[in-house]
């Protein structure tokens, strides 16, 4: 049972304590929006299983738990220095905080800017402040309510960045933070988005994080996020893409760390000839719990939307994956293509999957499936005809069904340290692509 | 090397094999004929230890020790090695990882050193030549996008790599049109020696010109009933099956 007393009140001390330790602040726009925020999360409460969108998610461990406020911390380069990808432009908060020393901004280009809300002036940071209203759940109050520092890439019009930015967040051990990327694709521009989160250390700690992503006409955005905290890490991720007619949004939420993790990706199909493409990947073992949630919405005509999730459920892992596609009755000619597909490799996994589909409009092309299988058979036979041990032709099978999200990121970096990442957990040589 | 003695084996309920006898000696190349539904591919399978056939009856000894008590990575481990009729796609694993990892399995089965990448590269630059295969379909997942002639061929290039001491040949010749055929019938004639042998299972006779059995086996209703020497491939491919039938009828 969540006590949604005893949680709201240990929110308030911690909202005191973060609020005693700010400097400064008080007249600025940041907190006239934490303060809107907490008196908007007071009335709220916490979702039980009661709500059908919580159904097979329980916060109880998360509202027990106690954090704190965070703080600016030094850490030192090789701590996170193997997450760093090769040649791109990368922004490091340290428990929320934009950290200068770690970063390194040098190959930003012209047209782009890439700035941390804590380095922008007052004039600057209102300008983009209505962002950040609430939405009338708990998480995204608590967003406001603790906000801190957070990154806004602007992309100028025509403008192809081809460096990917990668934006790391690492936390310390019991903190809660709020992680906040706020980006505008200009017409016809590109760019490609990395957002990692990590944890310094082990121990509980927990992410509210939040995106918001405004692409203009023929705009392209490659966001991939990697969610690989500790196995006691608590993460809310919420994404939302915006898209103007002709653009582009291509996206792959790759989630292996975290205790409790849940994303809500959002995106929001405003004109016509867009393609948005929402792909995910999870791989819980032990007894992490992974809720994946999507919403797309088909506001006009002739728009194309892709989305692959694939799992992999190990031990006594749980997960949910629910796809929403709403057609709007002005968006003929829509195709969406949805599926969800699970490899259990214990018995003991559960996996809830939900397809959910809302048709207003009569000429649109809408298909969605979900598989929860084993491994294939003719696979593993095939494998072992040539001489490979079951054990491995069991991990080789389970690689290739990952690799066909890992596949689809356009970002080689990433691809390659996912593959690195993935063999770990498998214990494979690393010279599979070799 | 091989003696099948009274093999039953059925799928589900279906029984296909029916008391087959047969005795492979190091040095031979056997043909398997036969009509379809006859249970050529069932008895490539069922010695490759595919686990969907279950045998009933009879026993299948592989160089002194008995094949159906094995896994099938044993038994590709002690040498018995499976060209499919139906080579199976696997997104996401490189080929020559695939092979590799094949190989040295085998190796440590035998106690023998794994090769290390460079030995492995050197292997794989000279068999390569002998099936015609690009290099670029190295790199690729395994059986990913192949055509059916580069699957066959990958078949084939599979095989000279491993080395069985058994090799079978799964109806190999199905839709390959006749350079391919060449090639892929060049790369088994190279691999064939004195320690070796070769089970050919094919439905048509046109494959046994370019490999030439030393024994032809007529397979019908799950049993060997006719067996001879090259020349009964082309009298099957004159006067069909029905004649045989007939004969065993009478």
């Amino acid at each position: 049972m969540i006590d949604q007393n005893e949680t709201k009140k240990n929110f308030s001390d911690l909202f005191s304590q973060f609020e005693s330790q700010l400097n400064g602040q008080k007249s600025s726009t940041r907190h006239a929006i934490r303060k809107i925020a907490f008196a908007e999360f007071l009335k709220l409460e916490f979702p039980t299983g009661k709500h059908e969108e919580w159904k097979y998610t329980n916060l109880e461990s998360l509202t027990k738990s106690k954090f704190k406020a965070p703080s600016p911390i030094k850490i030192e380069l090789p701590a996170i220095s193997n997450e760093f990808m090769p040649g791109a432009i990368r922004i490091v908060f340290v428990n929320g905080f934009f950290d200068k020393t770690l970063s390194d901004l040098s190959s930003v280009p012209k047209g782009t800017t890439i700035k941390p809300f804590s380095q922008m002036n007052e004039k600057e940071f209102e300008s983009i402040s209505p962002v950040f209203g609430t939405k009338g759940d708990v998480f995204s109050a608590i967003h406001g309510a603790f906000l801190e520092d957070g990154l806004y890439v602007e992309i100028s019009d025509k403008t192809a960045v081809e460096a990917p930015v990668q934006i790391i967040f690492v936390s310390e051990s019991g903190v809660l933070t709020q992680p906040c990327v706020f980006g505008q694709i200009g017409e016809l521009a590109q760019c490609t988005i990395v957002e990692d989160y990590i944890s310094l250390e082990q121990g509980v700690h927990f992410t509210n994080a939040r995106s918001e992503f405004h692409i203009k006409e023929a705009g392209i955005l490659h966001h991939y996020r990697f969610q690989n905290e500790n196995l006691s890490a608590f993460h809310i991720g919420h994404t939302t893409l915006t898209q103007e007619k002709r653009s582009t949004a291509d996206t792959a939420n790759i989630c292996f760390g975290g205790a409790m993790t849940r994303n809500l990706t959002t995106a929001l199909l405003n004109g016509e000839h867009i393609e948005s493409t929402l792909n995910g990947l999870y791989m819980p073992t032990g007894s992490q719990h992974v809720d994946n949630r999507t919403v797309i919405h088909h506001k006009k005509p002739n728009c194309n939307s892709h989305e692959l999730y694939k799992g992999i459920m190990n031990d006594k892992s749980t997960a949910v994956f629910n796809g929403k596609i709403f057609v709007h009755q002005d968006a003929q000619k829509t195709d969406a293509k949805q599926s969800n597909n699970n490899l259990l490799l214990s018995p003991d996994a559960t996996i809830n999957t939900k397809p959910q589909l809302e048709i207003f409009a009569d000429d649109v092309k809408c298909t969605h499936g979900a598989t929860v299988g084993r491994l294939d058979e003719k696979g593993m036979f095939y494998l072992k005809s040539r001489g490979i041990r079951h054990a491995e032709a069991q991990n080789l099978m389970t690689l290739a069904f990952a690799e066909e999200v890992v596949t689809k990121i356009k970002c080689e970096p990433l691809r390659n340290r996912l593959d690195t990442e993935i063999k770990k957990r498998f214990g494979l040589e690393e010279s599979i692509n070799a | 090397m091989l003696q099948i003695k009274n093999l039953h084996a059925k799928i589900e309920s279906n029984k296909i094999l029916r008391g087959l006898n047969l005795t492979v000696h190091a040095g031979e190349v056997h043909a398997i004929m036969g009509p379809n539904g006859s249970g050529k591919s069932t008895l490539a399978n069922v010695l490759a230890g595919k686990e969907d056939y279950e045998v009933t009856q009879g026993e299948v000894i592989f160089e002194g020790k008995n094949l159906l008590e094995l896994d099938p990575e044993d038994r590709a481990a002690e040498g018995v090695f499976l060209a499919f009729q139906y080579p199976v796609e696997i997104p996401g694993v490189n080929n020559t990882y695939f092979l590799k990892a094949a190989l040295n399995a085998i190796r440590k089965y035998r106690g023998e050193e794994p090769l290390d990448a460079i030995d492995f590269l050197k292997l794989v630059k000279d068999k390569m030549k002998l099936v015609e295969m690009g290099e670029e379909l190295l790199k690729r997942p395994v059986n990913e996008g192949f055509s059916g002639g580069e699957k066959k061929r990958n078949e084939i290039f599979q095989m000279t790599v491993l080395n069985p001491k058994l090799a079978i040949l799964d109806e190999t010749d199905s839709g390959l049109d006749i350079d391919a055929l060449k090639i892929v019938s060049n790369g088994v004639n190279k691999f064939r020696s004195k320690d070796n042998a070769t089970i050919v299972v094919t439905h048509y006779q046109r494959l046994l010109n370019y490999i030439v059995p030393d024994f032809v086996h007529v397979l019908m209703d799950g049993q060997i009933v006719k067996s001879g020497g090259k020349e009964l491939a082309y009298e099957l491919e004159e006067k069909g099956y029905d004649w045989i039938k007939e004969g065993v009828l009478a």
